[in-house]
């Protein structure tokens, strides 16, 4: 097998240790800019979910499974529940079972309902969380979350609520894509609201520091950070634990700030957080200003070793700070379960048949399209998709003696130079960005010789092979030697017909643009070609560099054209 | 989301990744070794900030292919000037399957792609995703990159 003996033979390529080390210490080198982002740690109750899981309590047991999440749904978002597509794909690990429902694709966003159903024990409740434990991969860039929106007693299934948005608003509709669970938390307590036993008064400026190594940390600018670091830390004499795994070992006064420092351990394990906040005796509650979250590395050989610090900054003088208390809410979680529960689904959305594409393209009018963010991005995006070695070079005007295949105020054109030796289009050819169902004109006389209206995909015989670069194209011939093909045709837009005379300048056909390519299962999971036209022009059947023939105005109705002669007698 | 990765961590986690495909499309070590310093010393000053792991290693596959691009040119340029055949370093992999023979011959693009199916088993769909270009061209180049290779390893079931 070739994917044995190529793994086998790249396998040796391997850095050597030196190269590796060399790289290792540029990457620990101290970060010349600080990114200066202060993570605050009070995560905000969403009112609406918390309403919903009271609601949902209140619901008298229902049958199980997928009933509920269709009520759910109408719960969530009535309008919108019956575009819900169901998916139905499960996973089973550790006999717990994950099941996605349902998903429902608008624009940029997906929203996909998952249920965890625990088949054995009770390691599924009510307040059973992915939070940070849950990936999902998809082929686009995008902004994902999970939540929670309801658990049946019963069946002991929590139901999960997840939104993806794609970032830069694309259709992402005909996706692929997995979601993964590896770890679910449950057993959830909170200790909200606890006052907690330290005499503010007696907080002075912060004693000597204790060395902590092989830490991390994230989001902070570094010279707060060496600061906090160096003085708050190890405030020895202090140790109050309010809830297991917390405990607060510091304060001080730095800079006329309060600085209250906790140890959080097995924060992993248990997604352990906290928060603090001081109240005065009035009864109003003064938040922390920032926070500073940093951590000592996990030991290898000791799990749970980690050790997380986490820094409350209030704002505070120390002339006053007599006169307030300090309060804490932590949440910790009993329960960790671990496995591998994984499900590949696509994302719903069917696309539109080619024949209402072109009906919606022939309805909408290009000047409302031209200039927009939309056009510009797109001409911004083909940059990328036309391969390496070219020049892209922008033709404003293009009212040289070359007339161009579009109108001229958006047609760019680069030309490259194709590997494509197969199907005949080796060498340079030009390439035009057009606009969303933009007219193909001809850039010269001739008569149609040729005209192709499907494409190749999945190549099985040499002649399809040798199509598969030339989807949807006219072959218009000039003369005995020259003819200009033109690439890349909306189906079924053609205008004209084999044995038919055009001139310069006479409309073809529409630039194909949004068809999907077909994805290896055939399923419509391919992503949208740009609109673009490309023109070869052939002598004698080779690719010739069509640049020549833009600039020196080689092709035109002119029978005494000079330049067109010398070029011939080169040849 | 995943919590982000630290550098340490990128380079431990990807460096035989980036440095077998700089190998994949140099076939040259002391190139190699050059691309694959770079790319991570782009990593450092960047910092692209990358919502999940997969993204990260598609990051780190795009700046590989574009440094080692660099080094195709000058590998090009000294081919042209006259050295003839390049010869392999005393450093490159040695083999005598015939293997290496046939990828040389290859051009970097289809190496690219190779390298990307066979090896880190990349759809061509998620190929195109990476390269940003259109499925049908990564589809293409891969056929035509097996036909070639099927040609000079006769045999090998491709």
């Amino acid at each position: 097998m070739f994917q044995e003996s190529y793994s086998r033979y790249i396998e040796q390529a391997v850095p050597d240790k030196a190269l590796t080390d060399h790289v290792l210490r540029l990457g620990n080198l101290p970060e010349k800019k600080s990114k200066g982002v202060l993570r605050a740690v009070k995560r905000p109750a969403i009112a609406a979910i918390a309403l919903l899981c009271f609601l949902i309590g209140g619901v008298p047991a229902l049958a199980a499974g997928i009933p509920i999440i269709y009520d759910l749904m109408y719960l969530v978002s009535p309008p919108t529940a019956q575009f819900f597509m169901p998916v139905q794909k499960a996973s089973e690990d550790n006999g717990i079972r994950m099941e996605v429902v349902a998903t429902y694709i608008h624009e940029d966003t997906a929203e996909i309902y998952v249920t965890l159903q625990d088949l054995e024990g009770e390691r599924v409740d009510a307040t059973t969380d992915l939070y940070d434990s849950y990936s999902i991969n998809r082929p686009f860039d995008s902004a994902g979350y999970c939540e929670r929106v309801g658990y049946d007693e019963d069946t002991r299934t929590a139901t999960f609520l997840i939104t993806i948005t794609e970032w830069g608003g694309q259709d992402i509709a005909g996706d692929k894509i997995t979601f993964t669970v590896r770890r679910l938390l449950s057993d959830k307590s909170r200790y909200e609201d606890l006052p907690l036993e330290l005499d503010l008064s007696g907080v002075g400026k912060a004693p000597d520091a204790r060395q902590v190594t092989n830490f991390s940390g994230g989001g902070m600018n570094s010279e707060i950070f060496e600061q906090e670091f160096a003085s708050v830390l190890g405030s020895s004499n202090l140790s109050l634990s309010p809830v297991e795994d917390f405990e607060i070992v510091g304060a001080g006064y730095i800079d006329g700030k309060l600085h209250v420092q906790m140890v959080i351990n097995n924060s992993l394990q248990k997604d352990n957080h906290a928060y603090l906040y001081l109240m005065d005796s009035n009864g109003a509650a003064v938040e922390t200003e920032y926070t500073i979250d940093f951590f000592e590395q996990e030991d290898e050989n000791n799990p749970g070793s980690r050790v997380d610090y986490c820094n409350y900054i209030f704002n505070v003088p120390a002339a006053e700070i007599g006169g307030y208390k300090l309060y804490g809410s932590f949440y910790t979680s009993g329960n960790l379960t671990e496995g591998n529960w994984r499900v590949t689904f696509p994302l719903g959305g069917y696309p539109l048949p080619e024949e209402e594409l072109y009906e919606e393209w022939k309805n909408t009018s290009m000047s409302e399209y031209i200039g927009t963010q939309e056009w510009f991005d797109y001409n911004q995006s083909l940059k990328g998709w036309i391969p390496d070695n070219y020049v892209p070079d922008y033709v404003p005007g293009m009212d040289t003696k070359w007339k161009a295949p579009f109108s001229s105020e958006f047609a760019s054109v680069c030309t490259v130079k194709s590997e494509d030796a197969s199907a005949g289009i080796m060498g340079f050819r030009a390439f035009f960005a057009a606009g969303e169902r933009q007219e193909i004109r001809a850039v010269a006389d001739g008569v149609v010789i040729e005209v192709m209206d499907r494409y190749f995909d999945h190549a099985e015989d040499p002649y399809e092979l040798a199509m598969m670069g030339l989807d949807h194209h006219i072959v218009v011939q000039y003369d005995e030697h020259i003819a200009v093909r033109y690439i890349h045709f909306a189906p079924e837009s053609y205008i004209v017909e084999v044995g038919q005379s055009v001139a310069a300048g006479d409309v073809l056909g529409k630039v194909h643009g949004s068809y999907r390519y077909y994805g290896e299962d055939d399923a419509n999971n391919g992503e949208y070609a740009p609109f673009w036209c490309i023109v070869d022009v052939l002598i004698d059947g080779v690719l010739a560099d069509p640049t020549e023939f833009f600039e020196e105005g080689l092709l035109t109705d002119d029978p005494d054209n000079k330049a067109y002669r010398e070029y011939m007698s080169d040849k | 989301m995943e919590p982000e990765m630290s550098n340490e961590a990128v380079v431990l986690e990807y460096s035989n990744m980036v440095y077998r495909l700089a190998y994949a499309q140099l076939h040259n070590k002391s190139d190699a070794d050059d691309t694959f310093q770079e790319v991570f010393m782009r990593y450092f000053q960047k910092k692209p900030v990358l919502n999940s792991q997969e993204h990260c290693k598609a990051w780190l596959i795009r700046v590989t292919i574009n440094c080692a691009k660099k080094y195709q040119t000058s590998a090009w340029n000294r081919k042209t000037m006259g050295l003839g055949e390049e010869l392999p370093g005393a450093d490159d992999i040695q083999d005598d399957s015939g293997i290496a023979d046939a990828l040389q011959q290859l051009s970097a693009r289809y190496r690219t792609v190779v390298h990307l199916f066979y090896y880190e088993d990349y759809s061509i769909q998620q190929i195109s995703k990476i390269l940003h270009s259109p499925q049908s061209t990564v589809r293409t180049q891969l056929t035509r990159a097996r036909r070639q290779l099927g040609e000079l390893l006769k045999g090998e079931e491709l």
